[in-house]
């Protein structure tokens, strides 16, 4: 009779224990979504000091997908050859365009006494690891808040945005590109200066909308940041306008497949978004 | 515990913290036509049919709670999925035994779906940023074709069958 009563206790224990770890994760739950940003930093502080942990297992499989690559690439390689000297004859062209401009842009600065903003500088981080799911677009990078970045900093690799910072740790932080979907921001659109929306759609072509006339928008066109969301500081480069089906999408001009080392721009002073109650008081 | 019961809930551990974690590797963040199947849901269910004593609710809980941590996802929501999951799983598992796995097969993909779509419902009543319907049920078509790799898997490479011979107190009665 024994076995059976202990077995019984047992089963009670384990249902107990079921019941406890059950109600754990609802108050889980119900905190994440109630108390968000606390839970989001308790969330952060345990990426922080988990994830470089698994840079060992993270690595070699990140370093083997970038050998397929490589070997993908080697199929094509004097077909590239080709394309990168024909590129380079263009570059040289506008190497000599760009230093001229420059010269003007310095001579006309001087004549008007402008001075440019002193806090507009840049970190860069290495990408660590890409926490986005099937629903997501985002990565970890190794900067942080001991970094002096904020949340909202725009991300570039470069060239062009990539993303922002979305959540922000000590040593790490979490970056939404602009392929994600939940990712919208105000664009200018150059050389006409319309203000549109770009929404990303998890897709390397973000949806450009809410623009006034999309008569004068045309394939090619440039889009640059607006600064009006009061996050971002203008014309920073997102990419080119293309069309399909009557409908504009951007031409993003970072680029994805080579992600590896980012641009934080630590944003000037008092741009940052510290909290969704800093945009409620703006509106 | 006998040394090959350790053993293989050893091995359940580290796959499965493997699982865990091998997405986080940065290798191309272009943006995919179609999402990447849940490796470590097939993984965890095609084990607990299997052996459930090798595959014990706290480690589940254990990657799924760390799955919700690094990958952004609601904390909590998939460990409390996983405790009802298991216990569906010890107490149909025995439906199993006859080897049909086709069968086996529309009772993962089952559970799969109504787990996404519980997710769904949550993030829509509370507001949050979700997926569309059309890309859950992708991830579920996707997912339900990866898992019988994995069962293969798991039967070739680890061994792993049906163990009948220990059932659990819930399974008896």
């Amino acid at each position: 009779m024994a076995p059976k009563t202990n077995s019984l206790g047992w089963a009670t224990v384990k249902f107990v224990l079921l019941v406890l770890t059950s109600i754990i994760m609802i108050i889980c739950v119900v905190l994440w979504r109630v108390d968000n940003q606390r839970i989001e930093r308790l969330r952060m502080d345990i990426i922080d000091s988990a994830v470089p942990n698994f840079s060992f297992l993270l690595k070699p499989i990140s370093n083997l997908g970038k050998v397929i690559t490589d070997f993908k690439a080697y199929n094509r390689v004097y077909q590239q050859n080709q394309e990168l000297k024909s590129e380079l004859q263009k570059m040289e062209g506008w190497r000599e365009v760009a230093l001229q401009l420059d010269q003007d842009n310095a001579k006309l600065r001087a004549l008007n006494n402008l001075k440019l903003n002193p806090n507009l500088v840049f970190l860069t981080g290495e990408v660590l690891a890409d926490v986005g799911g099937p629903f997501s677009q985002s990565a970890l990078i190794n900067v942080g808040l001991l970094d002096g970045i904020k949340e909202g900093a725009a991300v570039l690799d470069g060239l062009g945005l990539v993303g922002r910072i979305a959540t922000i740790g000590e040593d790490t932080s979490r970056i939404i590109y602009v392929t994600d979907s939940n990712f919208s921001i105000p664009v200018t659109i150059l050389p006409i200066r319309a203000k549109a929306i770009m929404k990303g759609n998890n897709s390397l072509y973000p949806e450009l909308t809410f623009f006034d006339s999309e008569e004068d928008i045309q394939p090619g066109y440039r889009i640059v940041t607006s600064g009006t969301d009061g996050i971002f500081v203008p014309d920073l480069l997102i990419g080119s306008v293309i069309k399909s089906n009557n409908r504009f999408f951007i031409k993003l001009a970072a680029d994805f497949a080579n992600i590896e080392f980012l641009r934080v721009l630590r944003t000037p002073k008092g741009k940052n978004l510290k909290k969704d109650v800093d945009l409620l008081k703006k509106e | 515990m006998n040394s090959f019961s350790f053993l293989r809930l050893t091995q359940f551990f580290l796959i499965g913290l493997t699982l865990a974690v091998l997405p986080l590797a940065p290798v191309n963040f272009i943006p995919r036509a179609f999402p990447s199947p849940d490796l470590l849901f097939c993984f965890i269910v095609a084990w607990h049919l299997r052996d459930p004593q090798s595959s014990p609710l706290p480690l589940i809980l254990f990657l799924t709670l760390l799955v919700d941590i690094v990958h952004f996802r609601p904390i909590g929501l998939w460990p409390i999925f996983m405790i009802l999951l298991s216990n569906l799983i010890i107490i149909n598992r025995r439906l199993f035994f006859s080897g049909q796995f086709v069968k086996e097969l529309l009772f993962f993909s089952t559970i799969f779906f109504c787990s996404l779509m519980l997710e769904l419902c949550f993030l829509t009543i509370t507001f949050s940023p979700k997926a569309g319907f059309g890309v859950v049920a992708q991830q579920v078509i996707i997912t339900s074709f990866a898992y019988p790799l994995v069962v293969l898997f798991l039967y070739f490479l680890l061994r792993l069958r049906y163990r009948t011979s220990r059932l659990f107190f819930s399974e008896r009665l």
